[in-house]
Formats: C-alpha cells, sequence, structure tokens
C-alpha cells in the first residue's frame, strides 16, 4: 500500500480519536482566541435593546433537547437580555420538547431573583403549541384560544395581566424564534406576514442559509447562526456563556476537519497522477 | 362495499376542508364563516395534539408483539414500553398528587435519560461528518472543486481561528452567504411554493391520492 493509499484510507477510529481530542483539550484549558462579533449579530441585539418600554414580545422554543448543544447558550443569552430589558414577553413553544428547555433556562435563571422580573406580569409562559404551522396561524389570531392557561400553574389566562396586553399578533411588537428547522421561519414568515411582526432567528449552523431570503426582505431583523454566533453575541450582551467557553473547542474542531479535507484531497490527486 | 369505506369520502372531506381555508381568505364571507374557518383552526391543532396518542399507541402495537414473541432485541422494546408508560404517568399534569413536570421522577428522565440521549446523538455528527467529509469532499469536477472552496471559506469563517489567522475570510465567508447563497435560497422557496400549489389543486382535484393508504384505489 502506497503513502497516498494510507492516506486515503484513514481508519475512521483515528478520526473519531482526533475529534476527542480537539473538542476536549480547548475545553480542559481554553485557547481564548478573539471572536470578532458579525452584523447579524449586532443586529439582533440592537433591536431588542431599541424595543420601546413595556413592548410585547413572543419567544418561541422551536427545538428539541438534541439541539441543545447549539442554541442552548443563545436561548439563554437571549432570555437574559429580555430580563435586563424593560420589554413584557411571553414564552411559547411549537416543538413539542421546547418547553422542557425553556423550564431549564427559567430554573437556570431565577427571574424573579436575578432581574425582579414578575411571573404574570413581565413575562408569562404558556407552553407548547400543537399544529406547528397551523398552531402559528392560530396564535397569529387569538394566542387565548390557543392557551387557555399558563404553563407553569395552569391558571387561567385572563387572570394575568400581561395577557390583557396579548390577544393576537397585533399585540406582539417582536418575535423571537429559536429554531432547529420545521416548522420555523418559513412557517412563521408565511402566517405572520400579514401582521407584520418583525422577526429574530437563532437557529443551528445548518438552518442559517433558508434564513437570509428573508434577512434581505427586512422580515428577519436578526440572524444568529449556530454557537459562534452565540459567542458572539454573549460577548455583545456582556454575558459570557456557554458559546464563548465553546469556541476554541469549535475553532479546533473546524481546523481538524479542513485538515482532513485538505490530506482527502491531496492523496485523491496524487494517485490521480500516478505519483509515487 | 360499504358506503362509509368508498374512497370519495375522505377525498370529499379533503376538498371541504381545503376550500373553507382558501375562500374565506380570498373573499369576504361574513363572520359566521370567519368563526368557522376559525374554529376549524382549532380542530386541526386537536387533531395535531391527538396524532401524539395515535404515536403512542402505534408503538406499543410495534413493540408489545415482539416482547411478547420474545424476538431478537426484545429487552430494548420493553425498556422502551415502560419508560415510556413511565414518563407519560410522572408527566401528567396533576399537580395535586405530585405529577408533572416538577415531578421528580419526570425531571430525573428528562435531565438524566432524554437530554444526554438527544445531545450526544447530534454531538455524533461531529465525527461522522469529519470522516464523511474527508471521503467524499474532493474535487472531482468543476462543480464539486466550486462546492469544496466554498465551503472551505464557510468553515474558516465559522471558526473564531478562522478569521483570526485570515481576517478576511469573514468578509468573504458573509458575501457568500449573503448573495450567492440567498439567490438560490430564493429559487428554492418559489420552486417550493410553486409545488405545493401544483400538489393543492391536484388534492383538491382529486388526482394526488397519496396520503389515501399509499395512494387508495
Amino acid at each position: 500500500m502506497s503513502l497516498w493509499d494510507k492516506l486515503e484510507n484513514i481508519d475512521s477510529r483515528i478520526i473519531y480519536l482526533l475529534i476527542w481530542i480537539v473538542v476536549l483539550t480547548p475545553l480542559i484549558s481554553p485557547i481564548g482566541l478573539p471572536v470578532s462579533i458579525s452584523e447579524n449579530t449586532i443586529a439582533y441585539a440592537r433591536t431588542i435593546d431599541q424595543l420601546p418600554p413595556g413592548s410585547m414580545v413572543v419567544l418561541s422554543f422551536d427545538f428539541g433537547l438534541g439541539s441543545l448543544g447549539e442554541l442552548y447558550p443563545i436561548a439563554v443569552a437571549t432570555m437574559h437580555h429580555l430580563f435586563s430589558r424593560p420589554v413584557k414577553f411571553a414564552i411559547i413553544a411549537i416543538w413539542n420538547q421546547g418547553p422542557l428547555v425553556a423550564k431549564m433556562i427559567i430554573d437556570e435563571l431565577n427571574p424573579e431573583k436575578t432581574y425582579g422580573k414578575k411571573y404574570g406580569e413581565d413575562w408569562i409562559f404558556l407552553g407548547w403549541a400543537p399544529g406547528g404551522e397551523v398552531a402559528m396561524r392560530a396564535l397569529g389570531q387569538d394566542f387565548w384560544k390557543v392557551f387557555p392557561t399558563d404553563y407553569l400553574y395552569k391558571r387561567s389566562v385572563s387572570e394575568y395581566p400581561i395577557m390583557q396586553k396579548l390577544k393576537s399578533a397585533n399585540d406582539v411588537a417582536l418575535l423571537i424564534s429559536i429554531e432547529t428547522g420545521t416548522p420555523g421561519v418559513d412557517e412563521w414568515a408565511r402566517q405572520w406576514g400579514p401582521y407584520n411582526v418583525p422577526m429574530l432567528i437563532a437557529c443551528i449552523g445548518v438552518s442559517a442559509p433558508g434564513v437570509t431570503p428573508y434577512l434581505q426582505s427586512g422580515q428577519v431583523k436578526g440572524l444568529l447562526p449556530g454557537l459562534r454566533a452565540g459567542a458572539e453575541y454573549e460577548l455583545l450582551i456582556g454575558r459570557k456563556g456557554l458559546a464563548v467557553a465553546s469556541a476554541d473547542a469549535l475553532s479546533t474542531t473546524h481546523m481538524i476537519f479542513l485538515i482532513f479535507v485538505v490530506i482527502g484531497n491531496i492523496s485523491y490527486f496524487a494517485k490521480r497522477r500516478g505519483i509515487k | 362495499m360499504a358506503w362509509y369505506k368508498r374512497i370519495e369520502i375522505p377525498i370529499a372531506i379533503t376538498i371541504i376542508c381545503a376550500l373553507i381555508q382558501i375562500i374565506p381568505y380570498f373573499i369576504v364571507m361574513g363572520p359566521a364563516v370567519e368563526e368557522f374557518m376559525d374554529n376549524a383552526v382549532n380542530w386541526e391543532m386537536l387533531v395535531a395534539a391527538g396524532a401524539l396518542f395515535v404515536g403512542a399507541i402505534s408503538l406499543v402495537l410495534v413493540h408489545a408483539p415482539r416482547i411478547v414473541k420474545r424476538q431478537t432485541h426484545w429487552q430494548y422494546s420493553l425498556e422502551l414500553l415502560v419508560l415510556m408508560a413511565l414518563t407519560i404517568i410522572v408527566g401528567l399534569p396533576i399537580r395535586e398528587i405530585g405529577l408533572g413536570m416538577d415531578n421528580a421522577i419526570f425531571t430525573f428522565i428528562v435531565d438524566n435519560i432524554l437530554t444526554p440521549l438527544d445531545s450526544s446523538l447530534y454531538a455524533m455528527l461531529a465525527f461522522f461528518i469529519t470522516s464523511a467529509a474527508y471521503r467524499a469532499f474532493k474535487a472531482r469536477s468543476l462543480e464539486a472543486a466550486l462546492l469544496l472552496v466554498a465551503g472551505s471559506i464557510l468553515v474558516f469563517r465559522n471558526a473564531p481561528l478562522g478569521t483570526f489567522l485570515i481576517p478576511g475570510a469573514a468578509d468573504l465567508g458573509d458575501w457568500l452567504f449573503r448573495i450567492p447563497n440567498m439567490a438560490v435560497q430564493r429559487a428554492v422557496i418559489i420552486g417550493g411554493a410553486l409545488g405545493a400549489i401544483v400538489l393543492g389543486v391536484r388534492t383538491l382535484s382529486g388526482y394526488e391520492r397519496g396520503y389515501l393508504r399509499g395512494g387508495g384505489v
């Protein structure tokens, strides 16, 4: 077996081991590489910062536990940002595991103690709306019909002051969807487009290309694609968390990925040209 | 054939439900029709929620016979059904008797079983993608070479180390993302929308029967 054959057929286990090493090493011993902040991240944070006091925001958890690695830091940072601002917001989920993730973050942030935000006045947790795109449409028409009770205490939403200001999409100043795929931005744009509600999208890296048309059209005001954007956002709002901690591991895994692609191509061309 | 088994019935239900949604969108038909339309949307949500129960029943129908017949890996089926039943019971939203999301067993299942398993499955992609890219991501043709170059630029753009080593990668990556990618995505969205219209017309006219027992008769 020639050198090129060996290079073209590296055992998968060696690749897995190297990935394992390059993920773990920077997590144990961070390098602290600088993270430049992109326009999209600035726009995402600026949109929240520029909301007038008392504005109503809907934060939708449109992802499940599988995407926690990429989206959990963004969701934590977004909720921290919202709690830090004088706005009101309702947490909903179009994905059935969304409430589980939202509950984890609420427990982690402890809004009443940390930010002095009162449940039912400043924020509310409404839970999961089944039906995907149909649920989005129904929410646009009437929040009270979709969520007759809240998720945390199972009390009628009519008992909460915040819900007096949230009847339909016409009352919403901003929709934030943290999402993995379908249902996601396409469905929100279709169903909430007629209400002209501006959107912020945070998504896993592979979903990001599909959001660009909505960015260009102005329907989406800001986009956080994946963990790197999460790190940028954490730095921007001054709350370093899991995404910043993972940024070095992100770098090393991407680089090892590129190195293997280069090795694969060099060996491929060397063999094709008959180089011994 | 009994009348209720006739293929025309589900087709008629589909057409009526579709028209209820489509016609009032274009024509103002009065509050009574609009209220009916709103209610129909709520029914759809109920049906979607009900589909979860169908899924649970389906799992029981698939896995229970495996356990009874002691088929290969029947232990996994048993594990699945036991955990499913346990999660459903302890997760029922009855706070008065200590069930629901704050229940200790439910929290344990979510924190120590569901979350690590789901996250691990997703995280394993890093290993598989690297291995697969190393074997398949090769410049075998001009198109493949273009894909390779564009992909590599975006990998550089996405890694803090990449933009640290080559600052220009950020601008180039953003340009690829904003211009060529967006043009293609628009085409995908428009193509998908046109396809959906065609599918809708075929369904309304009864030609599309894929949703009826795999084609219907």
